[in-house]
């Protein structure tokens, strides 16, 4: 199974290569966003 | 430069300062990663020998370069909070670990992908691979003994000497292709003759690794303003009061009775 962008065939070996690093960078993105705004909504006791 | 770098040192004036770089960091990240993304795919040239499958580059190259950059960012701060004992530096570098291992992991894993196509085998014990398993290993190492130590001033010690000691392992990583006969081809990049692609592959391959290093570093500020919030949601939370015991059997010593009202021996007083 290739894939196909804008004219360009891919093998299967390109699209699991990209594949892996975009999922990894999402993960480490999502999770330092997530832990930041449950930070923020835990505030500090003085800031309440 | 020093004055500012002094001034960032101090955990509030960093919070105030950097604030304002997290949306600007991912908005520079996200349009890094689309410019890097069509060119490398969609407009730079196949290889003459490997064709397409060279679009791996794109990826591999720049998590590697990122693995080794990221564990630099992190035994100067280690080494810089062994020396002055500089909270924040310590702090950046655990938060710098788990990012620097996945992408060591991510190198490997590309890279054995990649290898897979061009070498036909998708493993070799050759001595460029073998310094990166071991560089993932050290990231393993150094994360674990942050875990192992409760006591986060006590930890901070041990995990930057590890590192430090472990930074060792960089320049051998670098120069392991030309030590040895490896299989992994020799530096094309950064080397003294200079880059040795064309500029149709080499400006994708350095927008993308601009991108690596805007995401790394949007991380570890989020990450930091993380850490410093909820060390100050602790640090100001204010105790439970401490309710003093009561004695047992303090009613039937005074009355006779158990606090339901009964007897010892379970009849109604």
């Amino acid at each position: 199974m290739n894939g196909s962008l804008v004219g360009q065939d891919f093998s299967d070996e390109i699209i699991a290569a990209w594949g892996i690093s975009a999922i990894l960078i999402a993960a480490f993105t999502i999770y330092a966003w997530r832990t930041y705004q449950k930070a923020k909504r835990d505030k500090p006791y003085n800031d309440r | 430069m020093m004055k500012y770098l002094t001034q960032l040192s101090n955990p509030q004036r960093f919070q105030q300062v950097t604030h304002s770089w997290i949306g600007w960091l991912a908005a520079v990240s996200l349009i890094l990663f689309t410019i890097g993304s069509i060119w490398s795919l969609a407009l730079s040239p196949e290889d003459i020998r490997q064709g397409a499958s060279v679009r791996m580059m794109y990826v591999h190259v720049p998590a590697a370069w990122m693995s080794m950059a990221v564990y630099m960012f992190m035994a100067v701060s280690s080494l810089i909070g062994y020396i002055w004992r500089h909270n924040l530096a310590d702090l950046a570098a655990r938060e710098a670990a788990p990012f620097g291992a996945g992408f060591t992991f991510l190198a490997l894993v590309t890279g054995s992908i990649w290898g897979k196509v061009t070498w036909g085998v998708w493993w070799d014990w050759d001595p460029r691979l073998v310094s990166m398993l071991i560089l993932l290993f050290i990231y393993f190492g150094y994360i674990s003994l942050w875990r192992a130590i409760d006591n986060e001033s006590r930890a901070a010690k041990p995990a930057a000497l590890l590192c430090i000691i472990g930074a060792i392992n960089i320049p051998i990583i670098k120069f392991s292709v030309d030590f040895w006969d490896t299989l992994h081809q020799k530096a094309s990049v950064i080397r003294a003759e200079g880059p040795a692609m064309p500029a149709s592959m080499l400006w994708p391959l350095l927008i993308m690794a601009l991108a690596y290093m805007a995401v790394f570093a949007f991380y570890l500020i989020v990450r930091l303003h993380t850490v410093l919030l909820q060390k100050k949601a602790l640090a100001t939370t204010p105790s439970r009061p401490v309710s003093r015991p009561v004695p047992p059997n303090t009613a039937h010593a005074t009355t006779g009775t158990t606090p339901t009202g009964n007897t010892p021996e379970g009849r109604p007083s």
